[in-house]
Order: C-alpha cells, then structure tokens, then sequence
C-alpha cells in the first residue's frame, strides 16, 4: 500500500511537469521570452505633518527629472540635446556640459536637469517617443513649508545608510530610503513612512510596459497633527532672529507645546535634494554657530537667576524661611573671606523673599539657600523635574544636570564646599538645565506642582495621543502663594527686572535669568506664565551670551505673551 | 541462502549516479560565471564529495545491518545530545542548525533522520507489535516526537515534518490498525493551526505566499513565479544546456541548491526532468521492494523508513519548484549541490543495498 501511493505521488508529479512542460508550454514559454518580469518599488509617499489648527507643515511634491541614458541615446545625443535645449531654455552647449561631467564609465542614466516644471516633464514625455534614450522620472519630494521657523521641531530626512539599511531592512526599509533625521521626522519615522509598495511587471525587451503581474499598493505614511500653532512658530522664529538661543511656549493644560524654535536654524528643505545642495549642507555642518542643533532641549546651560524659584521654594517648603524673614542686602555678602557679590552693587536693602524673587537679590538667596543646604535645593530641583530628560517626543534630548555632595564626592573626588551651595542656590555653579526644562519649572509653580511631560504630537491620522500622565507633588498653598506673588512683582512692580515683558491687559508672572559664563558674554533667560490667577500658557526664552535677562529675553517672551491674548490662548 | 539473494541491487545503485551526473552538468550550468577557473567552481568541490559518497556506499554495505541494532539507542542518545548543543551556538542565517568542528559544520538535524528510523524499527521489530495493545505506538510516537520538536525549534520546519510519513509508513509495516492511522492525521491537522501560531515569521510569510503567490512580489512569492516560469519554459526537450533564459540570466534564485530541479525543467526539458523523475521513483520503487523481501521485521522497517525519507524529500523538493507546495528549505537529494545531503542520502542507498543483500532471518 505505502509502495504505491508512494509511486503515485512520483505519476502525479511526472504528470504536472507533463502539463507544465507540454501542455502549458506556450504560455510559460511567452512568460520567459518577454522575461523581462522585473521587480519594481513603488516608493510610499511619507505622512503629512499639520499644525494644531490643521495647517499644513510638510507636505509630498511630485518632483520632475530628465534623464538620458548614453547608450540608448548613442549617435543621437546630439539631437536629443537640441530638442531638451529648445524644451528647457538651457543652451546646447550647458546641458553638453553637463553630460560630459555627469556621465561616468557605466551606462547608468545621466541626470540632466533636476526639477523641471510639470510642463515641461510633460512636453519632453511627448517628445521622447522620437528620441530615444530620453526620460522623465518622477519622486515625492518633502516640502518643508515652515522652512527654517520649525525646523527643529519638525526636523528633516535624509537617504539611509548602508549599515541603517543592514539593520532596519526587516522593518521593511529598502535600499536607497529616507528616513527621519531629527525632530518628529525622526521621532515618528515609524507613523510617517508608510509602506512602499512593489510591483512585478512584465515589459518587452525594449523596456516597454505589457502587463503587470502582481502589484502591492503602496501606502502612504500616516498623517501627523502637532500641538504646534504655525502661527505663533512663526512669530516666534522671527523674534529669535539674530540671536543665539531658543524659546517655547507650553499650554499648562497638558503640556501640549505650541512653538518651539532654536536659533539659528537652517532650511530643512535643502536636506531633501542633497546633489543640488551640497554647497549648503557643509555649509549648515560646518558652521561654528551649530544651526542643527536645538537649543531648547539638545542644550544645557547655567540656569542662572530662573533657580531662583527653586531656592525659594525649597527654603519656603522646608521652613528654612517663612514670608516673613528679611535680609539685608549691602551688595556683597561674605563667606568667611570669600566675597560673593549682589548684582547690584548698591544694594537692595532689606528684602523679603517676595521682594527678592521681584529684583533677583543674589545676598537674599545666598542666605536662603545656606539655610536650606545643599540637600534640600538639589531635592527640590529633581522634584522640579530637572537633572533629568522631560521625555518629550524629539530626539536627542539632554538630561541637564543637579549637582549635590554625593556627585561632587563621586565625580570629582571632592568634598562639597559652602561656597558651593550658595552658588547653586543662584543658579550657577555646576547646576545645568535645557531651556525646556527651566519652562516646565516655571510650569511647576503655575500648576501648583504639576511637573508636565512636554510633547509636541497630538494626532495620528485620527486618533488623539493622550498625554502622558505628569508627575504631581504637593507644595503647600502658602509657599505657593509667596513664589507667585513674587513672580508676579517681577513683571508688574515698578523696580522688577522682568518689567520689559509686561503685555497690556494682562497680569504676567515671570522670572529673569542672567547667567554668567566663563569669558563670554552673560547668557539672558526669562521664564514665566499667564495669565496670573488662572494659569494657561508658560514661556521661556533663553539667549545665548544675550546679555541681561530683564532685557531682550523680557521683551521676546512679553510679545510672546502679547501674541498667545490675540490669538485666545489666555483667555480665562 | 543463495548467491542471487546475496547480490547487491544494482539499479539501486546506478540510478542515484545517473541522477548525480545529471545533476552535476545542471550545477555547472547554474553557478557558470564568466571567466571562471574549473577548480574554483562549486562543480569541482561536488565531484570531489560525490567520489567521497561512492566510498561511503562501499562502506555501508559491508557490515551487516544488524549492527545497527546495537547502535541504536547510543546513537539516537548523542543525537538528542546535539540537538540540544546546537542552541548553544551562535546561529547562522537566523538559525540554530549547525555546529562547527574544525573547518567543516555538522548539522545534527541529518543525522537524527537517520538515528530516528533506526531507533523506531529497533522498537517496533518485535513480531506482531502491535497485536496486543495498539498503545504500545506511543512510545515510538514520543521517541520520533522529541528530536522532532528539537528540530522545529531550531527552526528547520522541513526537516522537522519529514519524520511524519516516515514513522507513519513505518507504523502501518508494524502493524497500526488503519482506524489509528486516520487518528493520527486528524489529529495532526487538528494541531497544525497551533503549529503555524509557533512559527517564525518568515515561515509564515512562505506558506501565505503559496497560497496567494502575488502577496509578496519581491520575496519568496518571486521565487515561485520565476521558477514556474523556467520550467514551463522548457517544453519538450529544453532550451538547450547554458542556454537558459532563467538561469542564466539569474532571474532564479537558489538555483544551484533547492531550486536545481528548475534548472533541469528549463535547460533539459521535460525529457531531463521527467527522467530524474523516473530515476527518483526507480530508486523508490526499488527501497520498497527491498523491504518487502526483506524476511526480518528489523530490515523491513529499516528500509521502509530509510526509502520514505527518500521519497518524501525528493517529492516535496520537486513539488515546491513546481509551486504544488510552499517553499521550504529541502535540497534534492543528489542534485542539488551541498556535500552533506549527498553523504547522508548515500549512506541511506548503501544501507538499502546492505538490507537487499542479507535477507537471513538472524533474530
């Protein structure tokens, strides 16, 4: 029984081939002649990227390149020359040119012209029938709308590189892809570049279409909406031009961004067509003034002044102060016989902590914070969500960095000096912090304790992200209270430093920040909230070597706030 | 005893050389790149390892069979062994299939084809094995399944499922009642979905391919299209040796390994691949009878194991080039180029000849 169904398995196969071979033959065998059956990628266009209000940011152009192949054009590459020079406007002579130093020894098509108008491309299909050799491919191109005003943010793409392509090519990346390289490009390179597609087609020796046998439809990436007001990004970029530095603004509500912009920045769009724009990449690469990289999450600074809410926060909380205490300022204060200067060199003369928060009393805080100590400024910094990454969805965030005894006696094998503390206790010293996490601080005190998880995407396709959950905890109301009103001195009373953001109609609570550097030029940071009483939005500009912070950095987040009451994001 | 019984079968000898020449024009034709010197080519290296296998049929035939009865249970004890030692390795291609000796690389998964019928007839040679209790197949059933499940995880799903039909054709010449046997299939596509579940994602894509070759144009549902094509290609006599479109224009994939059969039906047409066919079923037909002659239980399972291997192989290669079965990893025994399907394939052809030749009831 098993010898023969055995042996019939052995006649149904002998008797398939004899369909296949005999039978069939004809069919197979046109199959094979016109085999020329290639496997072709149909590239997926990536997702769309909106603003808040569904204002398109990025989108897909079809872009138009004429190309000839040198073999197939052969002896009449002259007249092919002719007839795209009369198409394009370009002399003979230039687009001879141009095939002599783009042609290499292989027969690989030669790229004439880069993105052609849509009726020329379809002028030259026209007239390619005539001429051989000649053809216009087609790719999506990203279109960055935004330009340089969103680039970090939005970031941009660039071609995979064969060792990505080694690793990634399971997720269905092919060779010569694009993917994210910075911003939500990259964050949400999975969500953005849909599925290519692939086609088999069978096509006549002379490369002509017949049939296509099987096809999978590409699928396009899916679309992404931002927290992101165009509007605002733009406003904001221009008020950062000219300046190092960066600056955002955060809806307290959820910690919904609605701009984000570094300074200087660069044109993404010159990252999408690379051949063209090679000039301009070394360019951006090489500059000195680092346009790629983002200032207000990729950066940490002294945070200078701003620390200043958390000094009083942690000397309020721990009892270490009350609203009562007073110090007197002379304009220096000693430690032992080291001198440790107000910025003021006249003196403030006797300041309370509200006082001091309005006119950024250096001998107040000095004093403050070696009441604290060391322990209890660093543990209130960490509860303020710095020293560590605020996890907002962009890439190459830094983690800014609290100091205390035990780093120092870890990293530098030194005991902590007091010294120290009073310097930490003002902002400088070893402390460090990106501009968003000084904004989230600011966020900690509007909130009442809510120490918010940024993000900038709030949609894909149609479904909303939650946010993530923020951390919350508990400072009591009178501390609250305290810090706030100082806050609020700052901007509104007559001898505040932060008088320069004041916006009319609006009671503005704000903290400045000059951050002094080693042989540089002081760093400007203001950071603050509106509107007083029922918090929306929170802001922070920070200038690199800008100076004072009561100066540019006030008036930058002061139109900021101005702009955020046009446009109703402070409205109670 | 007389001198005609102790005669080796000499078909069962030739034939898988006819398929071994054939076989080695068909590697030349497929792996042939311009400009090449012969002792480079991989047509050199599988001469050199089919002179290697004649000696190995030598070999295998002069020992009594017998021996292999002593041997079963320590070989089938190291190949666990080995089976299990090769997770221990760094994997290859994504697989854990192989160790490294030295220079060359076992691949424990041969050897336990082997070990696993050996051990199985050793079980079952008793007279009348399963007339008590039709119970007593579980023991088998679980000696088979441990390697089996071993090898699936390795993951080599084709050489894991061929010990099916061979414990199933061994089972029936050990007497398993038919109403068991039909159990025994149910059973096995009951199981099959929770298979499927347990394998490795491109395994899956291959078995979703054949079904629906368009699905995946660019990956295994190429394969199949471009290998139907070249042997539809072929016709009657062929295209003409190296002057294969497909292969010589590399539209197939695999051709000089699993695919190798489409070279034949392209190049040599249907009368070079229906006659690999016929040397196929020759050898198959030949592996039966032996086994049917055979006058000790031990012989007659030994054999009916060792040539349902054969033929299982041989059909689930050639049915997969022809697209009647999803693409598995199975080389052709003898044709396709790779040294140790050819020592295995040719140990178990001297192993048949070995059984034909001393058919004395010795137990």
């Amino acid at each position: 029984m098993i010898h023969l169904t055995m042996s019939l398995c052995f006649v149904v196969l002998a008797a398939h081939l004899f369909k296949m071979q005999v039978l069939d033959h004809a069919h197979y065998l046109a199959q094979s002649e016109s085999n020329r059956i290639r496997p072709v990628i149909l590239e997926a266009p990536r997702g769309l990227i909106y603003d808040r209000r569904g204002e398109e940011l990025v989108t897909n152009r079809l872009n138009f390149d004429c190309y000839i192949i040198p073999a197939e054009a052969g002896e009449y590459l002259r007249d092919a020359l002719v007839m795209l020079s009369g198409i394009l406007g370009t002399p003979e002579a230039e687009l001879r040119q141009v095939y002599e130093k783009r042609k290499d020894r292989s027969d690989r098509a030669v790229l004439l012209a880069e993105d052609i108008t849509k009726e020329r491309a379809i002028r030259i299909e026209e007239e390619a029938s005539r001429i051989s050799g000649v053809f216009v491919k087609t790719r999506p191109v990203r279109d960055y709308l935004l330009g340089p005003s969103a680039a970090h943010v939005i970031g941009y793409i660039g071609a995979i590189g064969s060792d990505e392509y080694r690793q990634m090519r399971d997720y269905g990346y092919i060779l010569r892809d694009w993917v994210g390289r910075d911003g939500v490009e990259r964050s949400y390179d999975s969500y953005l570049r849909g599925r290519h597609g692939a086609s088999q087609f069978e096509s006549d020796s002379r490369g002509r279409l017949l049939r296509v046998l099987s096809i999978r439809e590409r699928e396009q990436g899916h679309a992404v909406t931002l927290t992101i007001d165009a509007r605002l990004q733009k406003e904001l970029y221009k008020l950062l031009d000219g300046h190092r530095g960066a600056a955002a603004v955060m809806e307290l509500e959820n910690g919904g961004l609605l701009a984000l912009a570094s300074a200087p920045s660069y044109d993404p769009n010159i990252f999408v067509r690379p051949a063209e724009n090679r000039k301009r990449i070394r360019e951006v690469l090489s500059d000195r003034k680092r346009p790629l990289s983002d200032r207000a999450i990729g950066a940490e600074y002294p945070p200078g002044s701003t620390f200043k809410i958390v000094t009083s926060t942690a000397a309020l909380a721990s009892g270490s102060i009350s609203g009562g205490t007073q110090f007197f300022c002379t304009g220096v204060f000693y430690i032992g016989n080291f001198k440790f200067p107000c910025w003021k060199h006249s003196g403030h003369g006797i300041q309370d902590v509200r006082d001091a928060l309005a006119h950024s009393c250096n001998v107040f805080f000095y004093q403050a914070g070696l009441k604290s100590g060391v322990e209890r400024l660093s543990r209130m910094a960490r509860k303020f969500g710095l020293g560590e990454a605020t996890d907002i969805d962009l890439p190459y965030e830094k983690d800014g960095l609290v100091p205390d005894a035990g780093w120092k006696k870890r990293v530098m094998h030194e005991k902590w000096y007091t010294g120290e503390t009073a310097h930490l206790a003002i902002g400088q010293g070893f402390l460090l912090a990106t501009p968003l996490q000084m904004l989230r601080a600011a966020a900690v005190v509007a909130t009442g304790g809510k120490v918010l998880r940024p993000y900038v995407v709030s949609r894909i396709d149609r479904v909303e992200i939650s946010p993530r959950k923020s951390r919350h905890f508990s400072v009591d109301e009178g501390t609250l209270a305290l810090v706030r009103e100082g806050l609020a001195r700052a901007v509104g009373s007559d001898s505040g430093t932060g008088q320069n953001a004041r916006v009319e109609g609006l009671k503005i609570c704000g903290k400045t920040g000059t951050a002094q550097v080693a042989r540089q030029e002081d760093h400007a940071w203001f950071v603050g909230y509106a509107p007083e009483r029922d918090p929306k939005a929170a802001v922070v500009v920070f200038l690199e070597n800008g100076g004072h912070g009561g100066g540019d950095g006030a008036r930058i987040a002061g139109e900021l706030f101005r702009s955020m009451k046009a446009k109703g994001y402070l409205d109670e | 005893m007389n001198d005609a019984e102790n005669r080796p079968d000499w078909a069962l000898i030739l034939a898988p050389m006819a398929i071994f020449l054939i076989g080695l024009f068909f590697i030349y034709s497929a792996s042939r790149r311009e400009g090449q010197m012969m002792d480079e080519s991989l047509v050199f290296r599988q001469a050199l390892w089919m002179m290697f296998s004649v000696a190995v049929v030598f070999f295998s035939t002069r020992f009594h069979y017998r021996w292999l009865l002593g041997a079963a249970w320590p070989m089938y004890a190291v190949v666990m062994i080995l089976l299990v030692a090769v997770f221990f390795t760094p994997a290859r291609l994504g697989a854990h299939r192989w160790i490294r000796i030295g220079f060359a690389s076992l691949q424990p998964s041969e050897i336990a084809k082997i070990a696993v019928i050996v051990i199985l007839a050793a079980v079952m040679r008793e007279k009348q094995f399963g007339a008590y209790s039709q119970k007593r197949f579980l023991i088998p059933l679980a000696l088979m399944a441990a390697p089996m499940v071993l090898i699936l995880k390795e993951p080599d799903l084709g050489t894991s499922l061929l010990l099916v039909p061979v414990f199933m054709t061994m089972a029936v010449v050990a007497g398993m009642k038919k109403r068991w046997i039909v159990i025994f299939v149910l059973v096995a596509g009951l199981l099959s979905p929770i298979l499927y579940s347990h394998l490795k994602n491109y395994q899956k894509q291959r078995i979703l391919t054949f079904v629906n070759p368009g699905r995946d144009p660019l990956g295994a549902g190429y394969t199949i299209i471009q290998s139907r094509i070249a042997i539809g290609s072929g016709g009657l006599v062929g295209k003409g040796f190296l002057e294969g479109s497909q292969t010589q224009l590399r539209f197939l994939p695999e051709r000089h390994t699993d695919f190798i059969f489409s070279v034949i039906g392209e190049e040599g047409g249907f009368a070079a691949a229906g006659a690999v066919i016929f040397l196929y079923w020759l050898i198959v037909h030949r592996g039966y009878r032996i086994a049917r002659r055979s006058s000790n239980r031990f012989g007659k399972l030994l054999a009916t194991g060792f040539t349902t291997l054969l033929a299982t192989q041989t059909i689930v290669n050639i049915s997969m080039t022809m697209g009647l079965l999803p693409v598995v990893g199975m080389p052709l025994f003898g044709v396709s180029y790779g040294g140790s399907s050819l020592l295995v394939g040719m140990f178990l052809i001297g192993l048949l000849v070995n059984i034909g030749m001393r058919r004395d009831p010795f137990l």
